[in-house]
């Protein structure tokens, strides 16, 4: 195991020195992208022209790609639906004691079938591993939920969804990890929480994280790091080892599906390498979709998709928002990094690092629902998701640590090393270039143009193959249109079908909303990290 | 599902391989031609556009898939032989020369119809027909004292000097004014000449005329249609000015051998220089200074100002300039012009020959962007060029020759095309409107008010985005 330290480095050294150039390397990549482009449209719009259409061409098939991928885990999420994930614990139950498993696996239906397909494959990819069985009766899920400002309109669904679900409660211990400096009326909150659903749960706990301790920064991942040692002491003194726990680490807002635990369990029970692993849903943002602004809509299904899309290439899947991971891990490798804002990602790196590359992400199709961010009025709101999206985007502050670790690492391949770091870079230079250049700089070379270019086969080639290729791309706007339609709540509500068809056509607003909301935040947070303008944690605003 | 992701991967790395560098051949214009020795060649393209669109195009005798508007492209250079085809329209067959990396644009063909379309608008005899530049009237004269004047676009006549007081002897002249709705008619009234003013639906009033004008021999009259209180009559060089509110007339200016009015400004050249002031006489200003280096000491320069900074000057002798450099465009001959503000280009024409003047931006030797007049001939062979319209976008011009006329399709690559369209009555004039399309004129045997449509009514966009059509199969045409 890898004894790197996964921090941004505090004091002056060589080391800090070139993780310096690497915090400027991403924002000057993509301005020097983006000022590259203008100043070649002014200088040399033709050459301008030709890579701004090849760069369209990449960008299509790129688009293409995703867009089957996005298909392929929607059909997967959609499969799994139905499934009794109760039922193949159960299974699993029968086979970790070592009896024979009476039931068939096979239920009617072709999704049915389909799916326990997958389950035979994955069972007997379990029982080709070396790993041990586990009973379901010996796990517990320790739910960490990091709060601050939240009401309790925000927190009770969360919490009920814990107790309602599936899998049995009692085998769930919730914390509630409240900072000190919080509102005492949050505070409140938590406790009339606690009261109404202590005896639902294994245990219920508040902790409360103390202002100001040193090495730590304002960040969630500090909050949830001390109320999970405080957990742990619990555990231990009822004599549950780590390795029995599954911690989730949930936002204030998360409220889960019915069988988000027994899926978690399932998935806990037959990886692999359980204690090496996380475990990534399918975020939604479903609690107020219907109640919020069109862009925020938009950009929360776009959320989603991204995360579907990544779910099917797991080999490269991290984790995003609202997750859960072994707790033994979590203790291993020292808990959420505590300075950092983007913890939900980094501890993912971190656990990498840790463990030399022998750590991943699994996917889960099920899916956990949140809040869309909704401030109140509708200016409020967008100012809340820009800072929400460049909160987002600050996951770029993971970039130089995780490149260090990479060059530093000994034992991660080098192939491995070029496609994390490749596509950790690539990922957010995209993010903060792709809609400015598809949208506003790809016009620029045929304003520069001169009349001489009117005469020339260039000029009536280059608008062609644009649109063609735009043209192109509407297959993949389909496609993600009729799928937004599919994945949304059927929420009873007035003008049911004249919504829907009204939020068929607000994804027309794409190269907009790609722009205010993503790729501008992106760029501010990249420019910050370029200037050394580290940012602390923000709340969003979600109100119900 | 691994090894799925994986041939995917590979599949779509591959197509942007194989295709980055055939989008990149295909849009700087290279392609592959077989046969030919180095096997990569750039090529051309043809962009054809048609009014009406839809026609079927032919090259070399085989049919392209889609109609127009088209672009013909992969084209290796050379001279392609191009057929149009639409029902119930001529064939237009060209031979079209294609270049390496450029796009032959013939974005504005004008597909005649078999069956043209007349129109009888009034069925009542006229010997001249005047129309107001800039509007939808065109005045009606029977060369008497019979003016009328007719809206083309509400299709409705009204009549002119009718007023029971009037009792003309007769109308010697009638003068417009572009853009103005406004007529002045001279003529001999109880004895004496007068001149009248009339609004085309509105009042009339006569002109007071200053006592050196009793003969009203008068060079010009002019006026501006934004500010129609005061006229602006020139002769012998002297300029006065009419205030039609206050019925007085007063001296403006001397020593002018050009006047124009336009946009509440006064255009006129005195001396060597042109200059203008506003219709009230303040704010002068000198726009060129050496103009008699080019325009020589004639007097009665017909001036037309095409915008703030640029106008045409026309001598008597027929000297054609304007005051951008190089500034002469003809030095002799030259009978009448017409500006294109859209395409900044004039079109003039002398007895015989049509000609054309473009402003093109190049780049000076320091490479600086400067404009250069490009000067062509579109047509030699002409007997008595009367009057000449750019038609269809600058792509054709209607001219009038003694009292036939024709249509002309210039040719940058060949000998133009003329097609004869009809007689009109001799001593009129011909009006093409470039907005509805059609061409007015008076019959040759009656008189009457007839039109032809020349331009569909609904035009082609001329944009680079039409279809790009390939070779699908080939037809007997």
């Amino acid at each position: 195991m890898s004894r790197f330290q996964f921090s941004r480095i505090k004091h002056d050294c060589a080391e800090r020195r070139f993780e310096r150039k690497l915090e400027i390397l991403p924002g000057l990549t993509s301005w020097s992208i983006l000022v590259g482009l203008i100043v070649l449209s002014v200088l040399q719009p033709v050459w301008a022209a030709v890579i701004i259409i090849v760069f369209e061409f990449y960008w299509l098939l790129r688009l293409l790609y995703l867009t089957l991928f996005l298909a392929i885990s929607y059909m997967r999420l959609a499969l799994e639906e139905k499934t009794d994930w109760m039922e193949r614990i159960k299974s699993l139950d029968i086979l970790a004691s070592d009896e024979p498993l009476g039931v068939s696996l096979e239920r009617p239906g072709l999704k049915n079938q389909i799916s326990d397909l997958i389950f035979r494959r994955e069972l007997k990819r379990f029982r080709q591993s070396a790993e041990p069985s586990l009973k379901s009766s010996e796990l517990y899920h320790l739910v960490i939920v990091p709060i601050f400002s939240e009401s309790g309109e925000v927190l009770e669904p969360g919490i009920k969804s814990f107790a309602e679900g599936s899998f049995p409660a009692r085998q769930i211990f919730v914390v509630f990890a409240v900072e000190e400096r919080a509102d005492p009326s949050v505070h409140a909150v938590a406790r009339a929480l606690l009261e109404k659903y202590r005896e639902k749960f294994f245990d219920f706990r508040i902790v409360k994280h103390p202002d100001g301790i040193e090495g730590e920064a304002r960040v969630k991942g500090a909050n949830a790091s001390f109320a999970a040692k405080a957990a742990r002491e619990v555990l231990m003194n009822q004599n549950i080892r780590d390795e029995q726990v599954i911690v989730s680490c949930f936002d204030a807002d998360t409220v889960v599906s019915r069988d988000y635990f027994a899926c978690l369990t399932y998935s806990f029970m037959i990886s692999p390498h359980r204690q090496r692993a996380s475990f990534q849903p399918i975020p939604v943002y479903h609690n107020n979709i219907w109640d919020v602004p069109w862009f925020a809509r938009i950009l929360e299904m776009g959320a989603s998709f991204f995360q579907l899309t990544e779910a099917s290439h797991p080999d490269r899947l991290v984790t995003f928002s609202s997750h859960s991971m072994s707790f033994k891990a979590l203790v291993e490798i020292g808990y959420w990094p505590v300075d950092m804002v983007s913890d939900d990602s980094a501890i993912f790196w971190k656990a990498l690092f840790h463990y030399d590359g022998d750590y991943r992400t699994v996917p889960m199709y099920i899916t956990l629902s949140m809040d869309a961010v909704n401030a109140g009025g509708w200016w409020e709101t967008c100012v809340s998701v820009y800072k929400q999206k460049r909160r987002w985007a600050w996951g770029v502050e993971n970039f130089p640590i995780v490149m260090r670790g990479l060059l530093q690492s000994k034992k991660i391949s080098l192939f491995e090393k070029l496609r994390y770091g490749g596509k950790l870079f690539e990922g957010h230079i995209a993010w903060a270039t792709w809609p400015l250049i598809l949208t506003v700089i790809g016009w620029l070379p045929s304003l520069f143009m001169g009349g001489e270019f009117s005469g020339s086969v260039f000029y009536y080639t280059a608008p062609r193959t644009s649109g063609v290729i735009f043209n192109l791309a509407a297959v993949s706007l389909l496609t993600t249109i009729v799928l937004s339609l599919s994945l949304l709540p059927k929420k009873k509500m007035k003008h049911s079908f004249f919504r829907r068809a009204v939020h068929a056509l607000e994804w027309l607003t794409i190269p907009l909303v790609a722009i205010f909301f993503s790729a501008l935040p992106a760029l501010e947070a990249q420019t910050r990290l370029m200037f050394a303008k580290y940012m602390e944690f923000w709340v969003s605003d979600k109100r119900r | 599902m691994k090894i799925f992701r994986r041939v995917v991967f590979l599949l779509f790395s591959a197509v942007f391989v194989v295709g980055t560098p055939k989008i990149i051949f295909y849009v700087l214009g290279y392609s592959f031609q077989p046969g030919v020795e180095r096997g990569i060649v750039q090529s051309g393209l043809i962009f054809l556009s048609t009014a009406p669109p839809g026609a079927e195009i032919y090259v070399n005798g085989r049919r392209y898939g889609e109609p127009t508007p088209a672009i013909v492209s992969d084209l290796a250079p050379g001279d392609y032989s191009v057929r149009l085809l639409l029902k119930d329209h001529y064939p237009w067959a060209r031979s079209i020369p294609v270049h390496a990396g450029k796009a032959t644009v013939l974005g504005n063909i004008l597909l005649r119809p078999k069956k043209a379309k007349w129109k009888n608008h009034i069925a009542q005899s006229y010997e001249r027909l005047i129309p107001i530049s800039g509007t939808h009237d065109l005045i009606l004269w029977d060369g008497r004292n019979k003016v009328e004047v007719y809206d083309w676009a509400l299709k409705k006549k009204n009549a002119l000097f009718q007023s029971p007081e009037i009792h003309w002897r007769s109308i010697q002249r009638l003068i417009v004014s572009p853009e103005s709705s406004a007529v002045i008619a001279i003529g001999q009234h109880d004895e004496k000449i007068r001149a009248r003013w009339s609004k085309i639906a509105g009042s009339e009033s006569w002109i007071p005329l200053p006592p050196e004008w009793r003969h009203f021999k008068v060079d010009d009259v002019m006026w501006d249609n934004r500010d129609e209180r005061y006229l602006f009559g020139i002769r012998d060089g002297e300029v006065k000015r009419i205030d039609l509110y206050q019925k007085t007339a007063q001296h403006f200016l001397s020593d002018v051998r050009g006047l124009a009015v336009d946009n509440r400004n006064i255009f006129y050249l005195t001396g060597s220089d042109f200059l203008s002031m506003d219709v009230t006489g303040k704010s002068p200003r000198a726009i060129w200074n050496d103009a008699d280096n080019f325009l020589g000491k004639e007097d009665n320069v017909r001036i037309t100002p095409v915008s703030p900074e640029r106008a045409f000057f026309l001598t008597p002798e027929g000297k054609f300039a304007t005051n951008d450099p190089p500034r002469l465009i003809s030095e002799k001959g030259i009978r009448g012009s017409a500006y294109d503000k859209k395409n900044q280009a004039v079109l003039y024409w002398d007895e015989k020959s049509l000609m054309a003047a473009e402003w093109v931006s190049v780049k000076s030797p320091k490479g600086e962007p400067i404009f250069e007049i490009k000067k062509r001939t579109l047509f030699s062979g002409a007997r008595d060029i009367q009057t000449a319209f750019w038609a269809h976008d600058g792509a054709y011009v209607v001219y009038q020759d003694q009292n036939k006329v024709f249509l002309l399709e210039p040719q940058s690559f060949g000998a133009p095309f003329v097609y004869e369209l009809f007689e009109v009555r001799r001593g009129s004039t011909v009006f093409f409107s470039e907005e509805s399309g059609l061409v007015f004129y008076l019959d040759k045997n009656d008189g009457y008010l007839m039109s032809l449509e020349l331009i569909p009514k609904w035009k082609v966009m001329e944009v680079p985005f039409a279809m790009i059509h390939e070779k699908v199969k080939e037809l007997e045409t």
